[in-house]
C-alpha cells in the first residue's frame, strides 16, 4: 500500500502516513478510537465474567 | 570586492540558518529527555503502588497502573490537547485551536514544525501522572475498567481543563486574576487530589480498613522496600516534569509558561531544597522514612507554584511545614472514614492547594507580562477554589454514579479473596510470601496515618 504523500524531500512540511488523505487519516483515527472504547468494553466483559466464575467456584 | 562581499553575506546568511536550526533541535532534545524523565515517575507509581498493595493484590494493582498510562495516552491524542488549546478562555472555542485536532496536519511527522510533537508528549506524560496520583489511592477493591474511564476523564479532560485555565499563557485564570504556578501544584496536583477525595467517598474503605466502631486499622504494604523505591523514583522523575514546565525560547532567556522570564537555575534551586526541606519536615512529624519520602515529594508540590521566585530558603521553609502538615491532613481524612490507601489526597490535593496558596501569601505582587494582573493572594485563592471545585465535582459526580450502578467496586468476596487470583493469570510470588507471616491489619496506635506513605 503506498501511503506516502511525498515524492520527495524539497519543500516537504507534513508527512506522515495518509497526510493529505482525509480518508485514510479518518480511518485511521477511528480505528484507533474504535480500539479504545472496544478494549475498555472487552475489559467489563472480561471482569464480569471472571467475578462469575469465581462465584461459581465458592 | 562586491564578489567577497556577497559570498561573506552568503556565509552568515547560512551560519544563521544552522544556528536557528541548531537551537530548534535543542529545544526538541530539551523536551525528549524531559518526557523521558517523566517516565520515571510511572516506574515508580508503579513499584509504589505494588509495593502498598497486599500480595494478594500486587500484580491486579500493577495492573491497573500499567492500563492507566496506556489509556491517557491514545486520549490525550484523541481530545486533551485540543481541551488545552480550545478552553484557555473559559468554555468558548479559541480561534486556531483546530490545529490541536487530532487529525491536523501538526499532530504527526511534520518538517516545519519541531514543537508540537515533543510538546504534546510532555503534556501526554504530565496527563498520565494525574492519573496515575489517583491509582495509588483506589487499589484493592475498585473495578479496574471503571478506574479506567475515570482515569480517562481525569487524565485526559479534567486536569488538562484546568491547565487550559490556569497553566496557559492565555488562561483566563492568569490574565484576569494574575494566577501563578508554574510547576503545575494546581491543575496537576490539587485537581488530581480533589477528584481522588471524591472517588475516595463513593468508593468507600477497603475490607477491614474500619471497625464496627469506625476505629481504622493499618493495612500493611506488602514490600516497604518496593514503596520506598518507588517513591525516590517518582522525585527523579519530577526532574523531567518540572523541567517540563518551563519554556525552551531559541535564543533567548527560558520563560515560565505564563511567559515571565525565567531560569532553570531557579526551579534547581527550589526544587532540591524543596526535596529536603519535606522531607525534614516528614521526618519531625512521623520518624517514619516512608512519610519522609511521601513529605519530600510533598515539599516539591509545595514550592512547585513559585519555583521561578523563592528565595531558596523559602522554599525550604514552606517545604518544612508542608512536610509537617500533610501527615496530620492524611490522619484527619482516615479519621473522616476516607480510606486513602497511599495518602495521594493529603500529599498531591492538600500539597497541591498549599503551594498555591503559598505563592499568594508570600509571593504576592510579582509582576506579569503586558497588561495581565500582578501576583496576588486574592488570585491564587480564586485559583485554589476553581482548582479544587473542577476536580472534586467530576470525581464525585462519575463515581457517584457507577456506585449507583454498581459498577465502581469489586465484588465482596472477591476482595476478600484477592484480585490477583480471580482477574490475573500468573502469580506474583508463586514460590512464597502468599501468606504474610504477620497480619497485616492491625489497630492504628500511633499519632500518625495508618495508610501507607503516598505517593
Amino acid at each position: 500500500m503506498n501511503t506516502s504523500p511525498i515524492t520527495q524531500w524539497d519543500g516537504v512540511e507534513t508527512y506522515f502516513t495518509f497526510a493529505g488523505s482525509g480518508f485514510g487519516t479518518m480511518v485511521c483515527l477511528l480505528a484507533s478510537v474504535a480500539v479504545v472504547v472496544a478494549a475498555i468494553w472487552y475489559g467489563t466483559h472480561h471482569e464480569s465474567r471472571d467475578f462469575e466464575k469465581f462465584h461459581g467456584k465458592g | 570586492m562586491e564578489q567577497q562581499l556577497m559570498e561573506l553575506g552568503q556565509k552568515v546568511a547560512a551560519l544563521e540558518a544552522g544556528s536557528k536550526m541548531s537551537d530548534t533541535i535543542n529545544m526538541e532534545i530539551f523536551y525528549w529527555w524531559c518526557t523521558a524523565l517523566m517516565i520515571t515517575i510511572h516506574a515508580g507509581f508503579l513499584a509504589y503502588e505494588m509495593g502498598a498493595s497486599r500480595a494478594k493484590n500486587v500484580l491486579a494493582a500493577g495492573t491497573k497502573n500499567l492500563l492507566a498510562f496506556a489509556f491517557v495516552v491514545p486520549t490525550f491524542f484523541f481530545f486533551g490537547w485540543w481541551i488545552y488549546n480550545a478552553f484557555p478562555s473559559g468554555l468558548t472555542i479559541a480561534e486556531g485551536s483546530e490545529v490541536a485536532l487530532p487529525w491536523s496536519s501538526a499532530m504527526g511527522p511534520n518538517l516545519s514544525d519541531n514543537a508540537t510533537g515533543v510538546f504534546w508528549a510532555a503534556f501526554a506524560l504530565f496527563a498520565a501522572t494525574t492519573a496515575s496520583i489517583m491509582s495509588g489511592a483506589v487499589i484493592e477493591r475498585i473495578r479496574l475498567t471503571a478506574f479506567l474511564i475515570l482515569a480517562i476523564v481525569l487524565g485526559s479532560v479534567v486536569w488538562i481543563l484546568a491547565a487550559a485555565w490556569g497553566w496557559h499563557p492565555a488562561g483566563w485564570l492568569t490574565t484576569e486574576f494574575g494566577f501563578h504556578d508554574v510547576g503545575a501544584a494546581g491543575c496537576v496536583h490539587l485537581v488530581a487530589g480533589a477528584f481522588t477525595l471524591g472517588v475516595l467517598i463513593n468508593l468507600g474503605p477497603r475490607i477491614g480498613k474500619y471497625d464496627p466502631d469506625g476505629t481504622p486499622n493499618a493495612i500493611k504494604a506488602h514490600s516497604v522496600p518496593l514503596t520506598v523505591v518507588g517513591l525516590m523514583l517518582i522525585i527523579v522523575g519530577f526532574f523531567g516534569f518540572l523541567g517540563g514546565c518551563i519554556i525552551y525560547n531559541a535564543g533567548a532567556q527560558w520563560t515560565n509558561i505564563f511567559g515571565q522570564p525565567a531560569t532553570l537555575s531557579a526551579f534547581a534551586f527550589n526544587t532540591v531544597m524543596a526535596f529536603a526541606g519535606g522531607i525534614i519536615g516528614g521526618w519531625v512529624k512521623t520518624r517514619d522514612p516512608f512519610w519522609m519520602m511521601s513529605c519530600g515529594l510533598v515539599g516539591i508540590i509545595s514550592a512547585a507554584s513559585g519555583l521561578d521566585v523563592w528565595y531558596p530558603p523559602l522554599a525550604f521553609v514552606i517545604a518544612v511545614v508542608a512536610g509537617f502538615v500533610a501527615p496530620m491532613i492524611a490522619n484527619a481524612l482516615e479519621r473522616a472514614g476516607i480510606d486513602d490507601a497511599v495518602g495521594a489526597v493529603a500529599v498531591h490535593g492538600a500539597g497541591g492547594a498549599m503551594g498555591v496558596l503559598a505563592v499568594g501569601l508570600f509571593a504576592a505582587g510579582y509582576p506579569n507580562v503586558g497588561d495581565m494582573p500582578p501576583v496576588s493572594l486574592t488570585g491564587q485563592l480564586v485559583g485554589l477554589i476553581v482548582m479544587g471545585a473542577l476536580g472534586f465535582i467530576p470525581g464525585y459526580a462519575m463515581s457517584a454514579v457507577m456506585k449507583a450502578t454498581g459498577y465502581l467496586r469489586v465484588p465482596r468476596d472477591v476482595e476478600i479473596m484477592g484480585l490477583d487470583l480471580v482477574e490475573v493469570p500468573i502469580e506474583a510470588y508463586p514460590e512464597g510470601m502468599t501468606r504474610p507471616a504477620t497480619p497485616v491489619m492491625s489497630p492504628v496506635t500511633t499519632g500518625t496515618p495508618a495508610a501507607v506513605p503516598a505517593e
